[in-house]
């Protein structure tokens, strides 16, 4: 089968910096080709590039072709009609890929009025038909509604529903899962699957997870710094890793680290114990003779945490993990129950009290960018938390203490002088974990630490936290979203949904045989590397029969 | 959620060569300093000396034109209108500086402290706020002057009043923006208190902004200051001020129109300067809107 969409030895460069070389893709109709790398690979400028939508000062030299069309000589005016009607795309970010103040059935009009100059009324007849075709039929009457009044999920089918609207030959795909829970993630990557097979579309899937290319593309291609290092079919390829990078990159997918050596004692007075907590937040009144509404974030929260035991606590958004988080930290009181760490509530406690108790428990927090003052040093940062300490330390010790964890982490003494934009976002996150661990706490809460990192990064820091699990012997509180993280670093694991806890069990049993059903569909979701590549494999292999 | 966040502005530099090479590349930044220092210069230099002294009335020397002598000409008393113009830029910036500062020193932690507080108490300074804003401030100023008698020290009041609110909203929004930032939660678990935070963290990220702001203000105060001396209420003779000398050259617009323009396009290019300054400090400091600069 020929190419409908090809592009040859693809450069681009802006402002001279070369983001693009010589990449080359085809993209046949019924299939899927998955581009693969992490931030800062390129995937995202070969898109943008593809639908000539390169930003401002960008040169680009090579080929692309559509439909036997060369692309690169087409002007605007040809752009625009191709654009959206003959190759669209879809973003990562379904809140801002649609306009907040016009309705649904407006937004998805909009293309196929422009496009196909047909009649308000002939649009809006296939307006309906295409929400139904991403399936949000009449019944869920979305027409007349706003972006804001959808789930996260629907949202992404409504930008999933203007991008196929005009039956596009190419559709291009970028990240279209990332920003959505695993569960919606499942649903809408059998969407587009479906759309792609029954639509005979060719399709560009742009993703950082192999798990998700291994189980969606029939082709792959592996980027690295704006070349496309390896790519071929996608069972055959994972089979044989040539390249040295994309062997790192599967390896760091499968990557679990050592487990642990020393079993926890679970019957030793907990460290930290969390009996029947709430946490409420009012809603705004619909007027001020109504009663006022609570949204009760956490309820009925009930856990303990040994010493030296490592707990994940695993939700999807909003279920009300990061609120869990900030209360059992001390940032926010409880509404109800009660918080005792050693022994003691830290919101009962006289303030000194309280420092001490603060001392034995620190925070690595998601984002590797925001939770450091852009105007401090590494060493004025991470020596921070020596402020709970009211021995005075000698300018001496402190610096001493700061030169120990920073090598602790994996960074070196020199490093104290730097400012946080000197670093990487792998190297910001151990510079996180250096200020929690400056005050040899025995508890650290880690929420999403490893959520915002590239894969192969991922690995190395939980390595990081496994390694000082096992030297410093901390408790960990490990919140995130990702089944497989918290999967390869915890003992034990609660499951949280809408504020509750579902089921709490020993990590690899959960997992391997869950109770609730909705720790059943979440573990279900989670899309599989090795699962994913044995039916790939399976499929090849008839195919070639 | 799990995403990659390539999307977050590059890293800012807070190196002073750089910034600097970006300045001078800045044309509102160039033009607003280049006015700004002009009338600065103008301004100390009359602390030491002017042509001639501007509290001498000569009337012999009445309406000289240009010359080598009086480089632009004489007022309708004799006095040297270049003197009057270099003390009237030192009346003019000392004002502004003093009310500016004064809106600073009260507005920055009033702000600072609904943001650190809310509740109860940021409602009672940002309506309190909302109250000041409300009135026309020239008016309001024109209104505690007449009150409290003419002169420079209630000008500066007046003025210095209705700089308090503009402050205290923008430490206000500054801090609140930052409130959510992982690093300040980060420097709560280390213990700090809200007051050592606010030091530490909150004022040095809103710098930027209280800066760019101040020069913004400066203009505006030199401006309000100009009104106020025109109505009468402001600066009083033989102190000079170029809103007084529009005042005193209103009657001889018809046959001495030089003695109107002088002092007016000394407002307009003092205030241009300071309004252009801010921008350009705005392009240059404020991350939002970097883009425009390169």
């Amino acid at each position: 089968m020929s190419a409908i969409f090809s592009a040859r030895d693809l450069c681009v460069s802006i402002n001279g910096k070369q983001i693009l070389r010589d990449v080359s893709f085809d993209l046949e109709r019924g299939k899927i080709l998955g581009l693969v790398g992490e931030s800062g690979s390129g995937k995202s400028m070969s898109a943008l590039s593809a639908m000539q939508l390169l930003p401002e000062g960008a040169i680009q030299t090579g080929e692309l072709s559509f439909e036997g069309k060369n692309l690169t000589c087409a002007n605007d005016t040809e752009m625009t009609h191709i654009r959206g009607k003959d190759i669209s795309m879809v973003f990562q970010e379904p809140m801002t890929a649609l306009n907040p103040i016009r309705t649904v059935g407006e937004q998805v009009a909009e293309g196929l009025r422009w496009h196909l100059r047909i009649s308000r009324k002939e649009a809006w007849e296939q307006t309906i038909d295409v929400l139904e075709r991403v399936g949000l039929g009449p019944e869920y009457g979305l027409m007349d509604r706003f972006p804001h009044q959808l789930s996260g999920g629907q949202r992404q089918r409504v930008v999933i529903a203007i991008a196929i609207a005009c039956q596009p030959k190419v559709l291009i795909a970028d990240e279209p899962t990332t920003a959505l829970d695993v569960t919606v993630q499942a649903q809408i990557l059998t969407l587009l699957k479906d759309i792609v097979k029954k639509e005979q579309m060719a399709m560009l899937l742009i993703s950082h997870d192999l798990a998700v290319v291994a189980e969606m593309a029939d082709t792959v291609a592996i980027m690295k710094d704006g070349v496309i290092v390896e790519d071929g079919p996608t069972g055959g390829l994972f089979d044989n890793l040539s390249h040295p990078y994309s062997q790192k990159l599967f390896e760091a997918s499968n990557h679990v680290p050592v487990p642990r050596q020393e079993p926890v004692d679970e019957r030793a007075q907990p460290l930290l114990k969390v009996s029947n907590v709430l946490r409420q937040y009012p809603l705004s009144r619909a007027s001020i003779f109504t009663r006022r509404q609570w949204h009760r974030a956490v309820q009925h929260v009930s856990f303990s945490v040994a010493p030296r035991q490592s707990l994940g606590l695993v939700g999807e958004s909003g279920c009300g993990k990061s609120t869990l988080a900030r209360t059992i930290l001390g940032l926010t009181p409880p509404d109800g129950g009660s918080i005792q760490f050693l022994g003691k509530d830290p919101f009962a406690v006289s303030r000194n009290d309280r420092r001490d108790l603060q001392l034995g428990m620190q925070a690595v927090f998601q984002d590797p960018y925001g939770s450091f003052d852009p105007r401090h040093t590494v060493e004025r940062t991470v020596s921070e938390p020596l402020h709970l300490m009211r021995s005075d330390l000698s300018r001496e010790q402190r610096r001493k203490r700061v030169h120990e964890v920073l090598e602790s982490v994996g960074l070196s003494s020199a490093d104290a002088n730097k400012y946080p934009h000197e670093f990487s976002g792998g190297q910001r996150q151990r510079i996180a974990i250096a200020r929690a661990l400056v005050t040899n706490p025995s508890l650290i809460v880690a929420d999403e630490p490893v959520s915002a990192l590239d894969v192969s990064i991922r690995a190395q820091i939980l390595d990081l936290f496994a390694d000082l699990r096992d030297r410093l012997g901390m408790a960990y509180l490990f919140i995130s979203h990702d089944l497989s993280v918290v999967q390869a670093i915890t003992d034990r694991v609660i499951v949280m949904n809408a504020g509750r806890i579902v089921e709490e069990g020993p990590t690899g049993e959960v997992f391997s045989n869950p109770k609730h059903p909705y720790t059943r569909l979440l573990v279900s979701a989670v899309p599989d590397l090795n699962e994913a590549l044995r039916k790939r494999r399976k499929k090849e292999n008839k195919d070639r029969q | 959620m799990n995403q990659e966040l390539p999307s977050y502005p590059p890293p800012a530099k807070y190196d002073a060569i750089s910034i600097w090479r970006k300045a001078l590349r800045s044309r509102s930044f160039v033009i607003g300093a280049v006015l700004a220092l002009f009338v600065l210069i103008a301004g100390v230099t009359s602390i030491f000396w002017t042509p001639y002294a501007i509290d001498v009335l000569d009337v012999s020397q009445r309406l000289q034109p240009m010359s080598s002598q009086y480089w632009f000409g004489t007022d309708q008393y004799g006095r040297d209108i270049l003197s009057m113009l270099m003390a009237g830029a030192r009346t003019s910036i000392i004002v502004a500086l003093i009310a500016v500062g004064m809106g600073m020193l009260i507005g920055v932690p009033l702000g600072l402290l609904a943001a650190a507080q809310r509740g109860l108490l940021e409602e009672m300074v940002m309506r309190t706020n909302d109250l000041i804003f409300a009135f026309p401030s020239l008016l309001s100023a024109v209104l505690i002057t007449s009150i409290f008698g003419p002169g420079t020290i209630n000008a500066v009041i007046a003025i210095g009043i209705f700089n308090i609110p503009v402050f205290a909203r923008v430490a206000r929004g500054g801090a609140l923006a930052l409130s959510g930032r992982e690093f300040l939660l980060a420097a709560r678990l280390s213990g700090k208190s809200t007051f050592l935070i606010t030091v530490e963290h909150v004022i040095p990220n809103i710098a930027n902004l209280l800066i760019v702001q101040a020069s913004i203000q400066l203009s505006l105060a030199i401006l309000a200051e100009a009104g106020l001396s025109y109505l009468g209420l402001g600066t009083q003779p033989p102190m000079a001020s170029w809103g007084r000398m529009l005042y005193e050259a209103q009657t001889m617009v018809a046959f001495a129109p030089q003695l109107a323009l002088y002092p007016g396009f000394a407002i307009i290019f003092s205030v241009l300067g300071f309004n252009l300054l801010g921008d350009g400090l705005r392009d240059l400091l404020d991350p939002k809107m970097r883009r425009r600069v390169t």
